[in-house]
């Protein structure tokens, strides 16, 4: 049987680039911001994660918060972790 | 036809699924006849694009929803129905990242109101969640197509849906306002009768909620009631909107007893409630301890304003309801419209 034309049905895609955010000079006295996403794990990935980082030497202080998983953080948050040097985010289930 | 491939009729189906495109059936080949004849049935160019759809980012084009529509198996004339499903579920509102991506098995199911519901024949009365008509299958499978090629919720890859669920391949049912003793949804959501709308809310299948035997609205309400107190469902720990689809049996007894549907959100914000006792035991309550209000009595709504009610269904002392995936994504109602934002009563007036 002959071929046939069809379209591909995915279409192209429009991704916006989110460049990495700059790296941290120092640690010390960098002011940290810590996001869980509420699930189980979240909260003790960031706690280790924050105790690896003061054995290297982060003493400034650190803003825990949380966000409902279901959603895109709101600007409440956002805007309290704006303040920070560096945000931690962590994404678990 | 600017981004296609050669391929075999005899083996299509093999190559789309080799290649990740579909939802796992056969498809309709979309060949270019087939799509130019869908693109007829709007009146916006195939080029136009409604957005991007996450997580994926597909470009939404006019032309990609056609496709997938002949894909489907769609009638062209369902073709106004499949782009305003889409514009709903684009909406911020409606939040369709996280449903796209979610572990929970929620899929956008698409309530059709208004005269183009009778025209293009989607099925309001008996099965109307379940197969059978070519409206509700075709238009629903669309949806479902366009979410997974399009967006990419290809099931364990960017749909993260832990079980899926059936209604993920197609969820799409008309009201029976013919049979409803109530104000049709899409009137209530600020639209005129003569105005055709689709609806969507991100839910799980429908959960049954069966009483043949309650002759007054009391039982009934107890029925559901009990029915929604549910500790498994997000609504109850997320709250959000939730509907009800009553059986036309179940809505003429609560209309006999002039129970409108204010009535009744109000009677379910109050009584459809799970004890803090078995919070205590179970179910999600821990993930917001704080969050929860003070009373032993926890609802599942934050408000009787966030019941949905809709009569769908034949005979029979059936009802159902669709619990959501949580407040974070809203109901969106979109009417089928012309590209200049003019409300159409026909299909046919696509055709001037």
């Amino acid at each position: 049987m002959e071929d046939i034309e069809v379209f591909v049905p995915v279409g192209e895609t429009r991704v916006v680039g989110r460049p990495l955010a700059p790296r941290l000079a120092q640690l010390d006295g960098a002011r940290i911001g810590w996001l869980d996403n509420m699930k189980a794990n979240a909260p003790e990935l960031l706690r280790n994660i924050a105790a690896a980082l003061i054995k290297r030497g982060a003493n400034g202080e650190m803003l825990f918060t949380s966000k409902n998983a279901t959603a895109a953080a709101p600007e409440s948050i956002l805007a309290h972790l704006r303040n920070c040097d560096a945000v931690v985010l962590a994404i678990s289930d | 036809m600017s981004n296609t491939v050669s391929l075999d009729p005899e083996t299509l189906d093999d190559e789309f699924e080799a290649r990740g495109w579909g939802d796992g059936l056969p498809v309709v080949a979309p060949t270019a006849e087939r799509v130019r004849t869908m693109l007829s049935y709007t009146d916006r160019s195939g080029d136009d694009e409604l957005g991007t759809m996450p997580p994926r980012q597909g470009i939404v084009s006019i032309e990609i929803l056609a496709v997938n529509a002949v894909m489907a198996g769609c009638r062209p004339e369902y073709f106004p129905i499949v782009i305003a499903a889409i514009e709903a579920m684009l909406d911020p509102a409606f939040n369709l990242f996280a449903v796209q991506a979610t572990t929970h098995p929620c899929a956008p199911c698409i309530i059709v109101n208004g005269p183009i519901a009778h025209e293009v024949r989607i099925n309001a009365r008996y099965g109307a969640f379940g197969p059978g008509v070519r409206a509700n299958a075709t238009i629903g499978r669309a949806v479902r197509l366009i979410l997974m090629n399009v967006g990419g919720a290809t099931p364990g890859i960017l749909d993260r849906s832990t079980q899926g669920q059936p209604a993920k391949y197609a969820y799409c049912v008309a009201e029976n306002e013919d049979e409803s003793p109530w104000e049709p949804l899409h009137v209530e959501r600020g639209f005129a009768a003569t105005d055709s709308t689709v609806t969507v809310t991100a839910a799980d299948g429908p959960h049954n909620l069966n009483d043949h035997i309650s002759q007054k609205p009391d039982g009934i309400l107890a029925t559901i009631t009990s029915g929604l107190s549910d500790i498994g469902c997000n609504n109850a720990y997320l709250y959000g909107q939730p509907t009800i689809a009553f059986g036309p049996e179940h809505a003429a007894i609560l209309a006999a007893a002039n129970l409108g549907k204010d009535d009744i959100r109000s009677h379910v914000f109050e009584h459809a409630r799970i004890p803090r006792t078995l919070w205590s035991r179970g179910g999600m309550a821990g993930m917001f301890e704080d969050h929860f209000p003070n009373d032993e009595q926890l609802p599942i709504l934050i408000s009787p304003d966030d019941l949905l009610i809709i009569v769908v269904g034949g005979f029979g002392r059936h009802s159902c309801w669709l619990p959501t995936f949580g407040n974070t994504t809203r109901a969106v109602t979109k009417a089928i419209a012309k590209m200049d934002g003019t409300h159409v009563r026909s299909i046919k007036e696509f055709f001037g």
